[in-house]
């Protein structure tokens, strides 16, 4: 027990080192031309994305858990991903990319990692990885659909318009059984060309009630689970401090930045890092996280109770509003 | 185990009473015991209980070196290591503080289970053998002319690559040195 309260005041001394970095007013220079790409978000679109995928999602098979039977927080007799691999490869080509799929690994647990590319005008050859994750529990609703669901909107309105950067959409598979389809293809050289990444894991639950978000870690936080949560390290400092900053300051969504220790690869800072940008912070890409907090704050995570019906549409379109105008400032785009 | 701890510390305590005489600084000490190792990193925990053996003596009053050698039960991963202490006598209390610099077989973890294991593993190709610590013996006391106890040292480190990203927390339950 003493042992237990020893360990609890490390990891909160420890975490008392984090930064927010709320309202910090810095560089605001793109933001106009930010925001107006991101006006052009649909959360129509959105919504209808969701519920198509969730539906998806429920009626495909589980895959093979064998090596990864359930356990608490991970039903992985009910995780999905073969029917979502084909949905969003071909939402990418209805939209007129030419998409591909990075299949690594083999066995039952061979990675699809999907993704299309709509190419820079003058600096092509650096790359601002806009990443979800494709595979679900049950629907899957928040976790990861409302996601996905950003970055194929994302995917649709950057067809509109020129950008100095090449944008690369990925949904990246099996991040519930551990990041493996990310850390392959970080493992892989396939980041070797990212400049910058913008990780996506849950977007679109949001509460007004006292005490619907917990703390993380031993980090307090704002006790109303109202925002978006945008989380970087050393490496992404500065683009975090400016998206959170545009979020807000723009009134596209509100947004809580947050800022992990070091490059945030650390035993006590973990928390910060479960999703697909873990690995990349650990190898030293910058990347941002975009979350609502996950089991934090969302009562359905990872239950069959994650449903379209649980998503709040108004927030889910406004953080995918942040989403399309932080790709617009990262991979600057040309008015 | 309270009651173990309390007897330990009390005989700790009311032992030295009975070793007045003084001990030749000059002289080796040979130093065994018994030891607890929580060792962390990302997505990583591991705990391991090892034996150690070392050898050390006084440099020039109050420093010293001490270098040893220390084995897990299971796994045995060896580990090699060095320290230079600072010393101070109160009666026959003889706290030390200083720096302890390794080469550890334990750099790589276990794999663990099938959750998150190729990201551990990816985690791992960055972190090298070398570490260095923090060495603590607060309950260090002579209790004979040739004999030392302590109980409870504790070290705490990291490895070289990436500071922080791993830590070390060892604690030597108790330690038993002979000087010759």
């Amino acid at each position: 027990m003493k042992m237990n309260r020893l360990l609890n005041l490390t990891i909160v001394t420890f975490l008392a080192l984090l930064v927010a970095c709320g309202e910090k007013e810095g560089d605001r220079s793109g933001f106009e031309e930010a925001t107006v790409v991101a006006q052009q978000v649909n959360g129509e679109n959105l919504m209808n994305s969701v519920a198509e995928l969730v539906d998806i999602h429920l009626n495909d098979i589980p895959i093979d858990n064998s090596e990864c039977p359930p356990g608490d927080l991970f039903p992985t007799d009910h995780l999905t991903r073969n029917a979502a691999v084909g949905y969003i490869s071909e939402e990418f080509r209805k939209m007129g990319y030419i998409p591909d799929t990075a299949v690594l690994g083999e066995g039952a647990y061979i990675t699809y990692n999907v993704f299309a590319e709509w190419p820079g005008t003058s600096d092509a050859e650096e790359v601002i990885l806009v990443g979800s994750h494709l595979d679900a529990f049950y629907g899957g609703a928040d976790d990861n659909t409302s996601a996905v669901a950003a970055m194929l909107e994302a995917a649709r309105i950057a067809r509109n318009f020129s950008f100095s950067h090449t944008i690369r959409f990925i949904a990246f598979d099996l991040e519930e059984l551990g990041s493996i389809g990310s850390t392959r293809y970080v493992e892989g050289g396939l980041a070797g060309d990212v400049k910058t990444a913008i990780v996506m894991d849950l977007i679109g639950y949001r509460s007004f009630e006292p005490g619907s978000q917990k703390s993380v870690m031993g980090i307090r936080l704002p006790d109303v689970g109202d925002y978006l949560m945008v989380i970087g390290n050393r490496d992404s400092e500065e683009i975090t401090r400016q998206i959170t900053d545009m979020a807000n300051s723009q009134s596209l969504s509100k947004a809580l930045g947050v800022l992990a220790p070091g490059d945030g690869a650390y035993f006590l800072s973990q928390a910060l890092m479960r999703s697909d940008h873990g690995l990349m912070w650990y190898k030293g890409i910058p990347a941002v996280f975009f979350t609502d907090g996950a089991n934090f704050r969302n009562p359905n995570y990872h239950l069959a109770s994650d449903l379209p019906e649980t998503i709040d549409a108004d927030f889910l379109t406004g953080n995918t509003k942040v989403l399309m105008a932080a790709i617009a400032l990262l991979a600057e785009v040309q008015l | 185990m309270k009651k173990i701890i309390s007897s330990l510390v009390a005989l700790l305590f009311f032992l030295p009473l009975f070793a007045q005489e003084k001990q030749d600084k000059k002289s080796f000490e040979v130093t065994a015991g018994y030891s607890m190792l929580f060792y962390q990193s990302a997505y990583n925990l591991q705990n391991a209980s090892g034996i150690e053996a070392s050898i050390g003596r006084e440099i020039s009053d109050p420093l010293r070196w001490q270098a040893g050698l220390r084995v897990g039960l299971d796994p045995l991963l060896p580990e090699v290591f060095g320290r230079i202490l600072l010393q101070e006598e109160v009666g026959s209390w003889r706290p030390q503080i200083g720096l302890e610099l390794g080469v550890t077989g334990r750099a790589k973890f276990e794999d663990g289970a099938f959750l998150l294991r190729e990201t551990r593993e990816a985690m791992q190709t960055g972190i090298d053998a070398g570490y260095l610590a923090i060495h603590t013996a607060p309950l260090s006391f002579r209790i004979s002319k040739n004999w030392n106890l302590s109980i409870a040292e504790i070290d705490f480190g990291t490895h070289f690559t990436r500071i922080g990203r791993t830590l070390r927390a060892q604690v030597t339950l108790i330690s038993a040195g002979m000087k010759f």
